[in-house]
């Protein structure tokens, strides 16, 4: 895969507009010079999609919103950071996950905030996922689902579907080879289907018997 | 050994595939079902990944805005007044150019040394309403000091709130107060370095800088 084809084909699949380079380069050359409209420009395009990551990593409204404001703040005191060699939101989501990063290592959220972990090694024998599961119900089981991967598979998942990162960028922003991110998302995959699995399971279990009568 | 095609699959759906590898996987999903199975579940879980995050598009842009101006404030302050950079620079040019500041800093000595009273300074100290004696004394706060109002995480302890005070070169000068806030002196030029670190620190639930100290509820302390 090249790179050149990649950054020619990237686009957000989570329909916000989204800043191009050019812009982004414009634009912050007037936050260099302190122009707050310029900025404001900047975190009305950039902020849904900061706040949208740290929430998926930190699941915390608040802790998200701090995340979106020291990012952007970091943008204000910085704009000459960016190089654009990366897409502009790759830049400001990574500095958005050095900040959610701090504050995942800090020790109340480490003791709070265990994840619980999904076998991706359940046997294939279940009922199978297309039936069971009432459609309205089908997406908030995906979503609780989705919500119980680890820290590192929900933020691949995020930064491919929503932000709609081409593989490279991903890679570089999780600091790991391209087949780590494939592999992760294969076990991402797996651990969603055995806990839908095993939500069905469990809810026929629990299910009223209904009894028809003659 | 991952397949290929199938762990291509999820830059297939973001669109993101260079074109060779994308006709590709296209070619294949004509003719092979269990690989369209496999392409429905990860447009199912982009669909789900990309609803329910209805978010305000000014999502903490006052927040980021009042950083901002507390930045701006503070340099204003730390920096020396315009009219007193240009008499020094003016100096600078001048033969024997510490002559003129120097006499002027010791005129000012004499004169304060001359005017004031033998004693110390006073220091306005307040004690924070609801703050119970001993946990919290209010201490002294220097003229070049910023103020900052500080909610911790209620399963803070006072030992590691005071850890963290210190750790930022900060006194405690009031609290806690009804809300459980405290407010710190910090050092003018660190004062944003101490925002940003107790913000990270997880202990912290908010942060701010505020202009004074709020007043004293009266009868507060009678009890």
């Amino acid at each position: 895969m090249s790179a050149a084809n990649i950054h020619a084909a990237a686009r957000p699949i989570h329909g916000h507009g989204d800043l191009d380079n050019a812009t982004a380069s414009y634009l912050l050359k007037r936050v260099a010079d302190k122009d707050q409209a310029a900025f404001v420009t900047i975190h009305r395009a950039m902020g849904r999609r900061v706040f949208a990551y740290a929430m998926r990593l930190l699941g915390d409204h608040e802790q998200a919103e701090e995340v979106v404001s020291d990012t952007m703040f970091e943008v204000w005191k910085n704009p000459q950071r960016f190089d654009g060699l990366s897409r502009f939101s790759t830049w400001v989501i990574g500095i958005a996950r050095h900040r959610a990063l701090d504050r995942m290592r800090s020790p109340t959220r480490m003791i709070d905030g265990a994840a619980v972990e999904i076998d991706d090694a359940l046997p294939d024998d279940g009922p199978s996922l297309e039936e069971g599961v009432a459609a309205q119900q089908r997406e908030g089981s995906v979503r609780n689902c989705m919500d119980k991967l680890s820290d590192v598979h929900r933020e691949c998942l995020h930064l491919v579907f929503y932000e709609g990162a081409p593989l490279v960028e991903v890679a570089s922003m999780q600091g790991c080879p391209e087949n780590t991110v494939k592999t992760r998302l294969f076990h991402a995959r797996q651990k969603i289907r055995n806990c839908l699995r095993l939500m069905m399971i469990s809810e026929g279990h629990n299910r009223p018997k209904v009894v028809h009568h003659a | 050994m991952l397949d290929e095609s199938i762990s291509a699959l999820p830059w297939y759906v973001n669109a993101t595939l260079a074109e060779p590898e994308r006709a590709d996987i296209a070619r294949r999903l004509r003719t092979e079902p269990a690989l369209r199975n496999e392409l429905l579940f990860w447009e199912e879980l982009a669909a789900t990944q990309c609803r329910h995050m209805a978010v305000a598009e000014d999502i903490a842009l006052q927040r980021t805005l009042d950083r901002i101006q507390l930045e701006e404030r503070l340099q204003s302050t730390t920096k020396p007044a315009g009219w007193l950079r240009s008499w020094f620079a003016q100096g600078r040019s001048r033969p024997m150019s510490w002559l003129g500041p120097a006499l002027a800093g010791g005129l000012v000595v004499a004169v304060a040394q001359f005017l004031l009273p033998d004693r110390p300074p006073h220091v306005d100290t307040q004690l924070m309403r609801g703050a119970p004696a001993g946990v919290a004394r209010p201490t002294t706060m220097g003229v070049d000091s910023a103020l900052l109002r500080v909610v911790f995480d209620p399963a803070t302890t006072e030992g590691e709130i005071r850890l963290l005070v210190a750790a930022q070169n900060a006194s405690i000068v009031g609290g806690p107060g009804a809300g459980g806030e405290y407010y710190l002196a910090v050092p003018q030029q660190r004062v944003i370095a101490a925002i940003d670190a107790l913000r990270t620190t997880g202990a912290v639930r908010e942060v701010a800088g505020v202009e004074s100290l709020p007043p004293t509820r009266t009868g507060a302390q009678s009890n």
